[in-house]
């Protein structure tokens, strides 16, 4: 074999074999390593009451803004803090993140503010990191609650 | 009140004795919390405290109420404090103020009812034993707005008998460790008097979210509506869920008491 080696032959054949495979891969959407992306994040949403028990409220509505999309928010309220968790289903994938936060003031419409934070995602979120403050009305006999936030995201 | 505290004063202060001793240490406060009979899990319901001090063994006035709950109650997801009531810090130093009933708060402030019983000492001069009227009082609890970032209490007291005043209190419902979810602190300052009288509470029992409870509509008939009461959770707590007090006294000394609210029946699924 003109002092090939066989042993040569096949690292050979094993190292086309695997180009060719990450050619049929990447033709076929397969996963690429790609550069992580952060963007500035803008959001305003709406929610309604779902149910409430004790002190955890469930609420749902829509979310306008950088990632317009349904949310969905499970939040335990006392008196002295507001924490939970709050998912995302956007265009692309979801986003999940928990939420850590505190009333500013009592009455019908009591205001609160916090901080939240990714917690996990899916689609082209699904290795997603970033934070985000959050300030928000409540309206204590509806349970209707308009929420703004801003924070950085990186997916 | 005070044209009373003056007589009675005048009374006392003819009478000699020896000054309260200290502190006895034990169980000198108890503590009951319940729910009334038909309340379910999952369901709206009051809340019924009693803190009691054994004023035989702890002469020293309270000076601090520190009340933990359980984090699982839905107090702040009731619908109760829909508006606050500020009194001016002259009015909270004062402790004795102007008006009956809510004294000029709304009524849409108001999250709890009760009762609370007191000793008024009158005369306490050195060398002279104190005479003690007991006052029975009405007790609300109002929301206040928030201070320092603490959700802020009132307790104003309207004296039944026998001298009748109004007293306002001021508190806060401050963070509480697990399996706590707050803590409701009122402070009881000595009431300001140019006599040698002090008020002692001995009682207090109220109702959170009592039935009883109504708040005026917004705008300008007068429409009632009965608020959101607190919601249960759908499980109870092995133990029933827990309360614990620490009471601190003027001398110092400092007394504590725990309990738990057996649990309720289950609710009826919807």
């Amino acid at each position: 074999m003109l002092g090939i080696s066989r042993r040569a032959v096949a690292v050979a054949a094993a190292v086309l074999a695997t180009l060719a495979a990450g050619a049929e891969a990447s033709r076929a959407g397969g996963p690429v390593a790609e550069a992580a992306r952060t963007i500035n994040v803008s959001e305003r949403a709406s929610l309604h009451l779902v149910r409430k028990s004790g002190s955890t409220l469930w609420l749902a509505g829509t979310a306008t803004g950088t990632l317009p999309g349904t949310v969905t928010t499970r939040f335990n309220v006392t008196l002295t803090s507001v924490t939970g968790s709050l998912r995302i289903v956007t265009r692309g994938g979801t986003l999940t993140m928990s939420v850590s936060g505190k009333a500013r003031s009592g009455g019908t419409n009591a205001r609160f503010g916090g901080t939240m934070r990714v917690t996990g995602g899916t689609g082209k979120f699904s290795r997603a990191s970033g934070s985000a403050t959050f300030e928000g009305t409540v309206n204590r006999r509806s349970w209707a609650a308009t929420v703004s936030a801003s924070g950085r995201l990186s997916y | 009140m005070r044209f009373a505290l003056t007589v009675l004063a005048a009374v006392a202060g003819v009478v000699l004795g020896a000054a309260p001793g200290p502190a006895a240490a034990r169980e000198p406060v108890t503590l009951s919390a319940s729910f009334p009979a038909g309340a379910r899990l999952g369901a709206e319901t009051p809340i019924r405290l009693r803190l009691a001090v054994d004023a035989k063994r702890l002469r020293s006035p309270v000076r601090e109420v520190r009340l933990s709950f359980p984090a699982s109650l839905g107090i702040a997801t009731s619908g109760l404090g829909a508006a606050t009531c500020r009194r001016t810090r002259a009015e909270l130093e004062a402790v004795l103020i102007d008006g009956v009933g809510l004294a000029g708060c709304s009524p849409n402030a108001v999250m709890g009812h009760g009762s609370a019983r007191a000793e008024v000492r009158l005369g306490a001069v050195p060398g002279a034993g104190p005479l003690v009227v007991p006052e029975l009082a009405r007790v609300s609890m109002l929301a206040a707005p928030f201070e320092n970032d603490q959700f802020g209490l009132l307790f104003i007291a309207n004296g039944v008998r026998p001298f009748g005043a109004t007293l306002v209190f001021a508190g806060t419902i401050e963070p509480a460790a697990a399996p706590f979810g707050g803590t409701l602190l009122m402070r009881a300052p000595p009431v300001p008097t140019q006599f040698a009288a002090e008020i002692a509470l001995t009682a207090i029992a109220f109702e959170i979210g009592a039935p009883g409870i109504r708040y005026r509509r917004p705008g300008k008939s007068e429409r009632w509506y009965r608020p959101d009461g607190i919601v249960l959770p759908g499980r109870c707590p092995k133990v029933g869920f827990p309360f614990h007090a620490r009471l601190t006294f003027e001398d110092g000394t400092q007394a504590e008491t725990r309990t738990a609210a057996p649990c309720p029946r289950k609710g009826l699924r919807r």
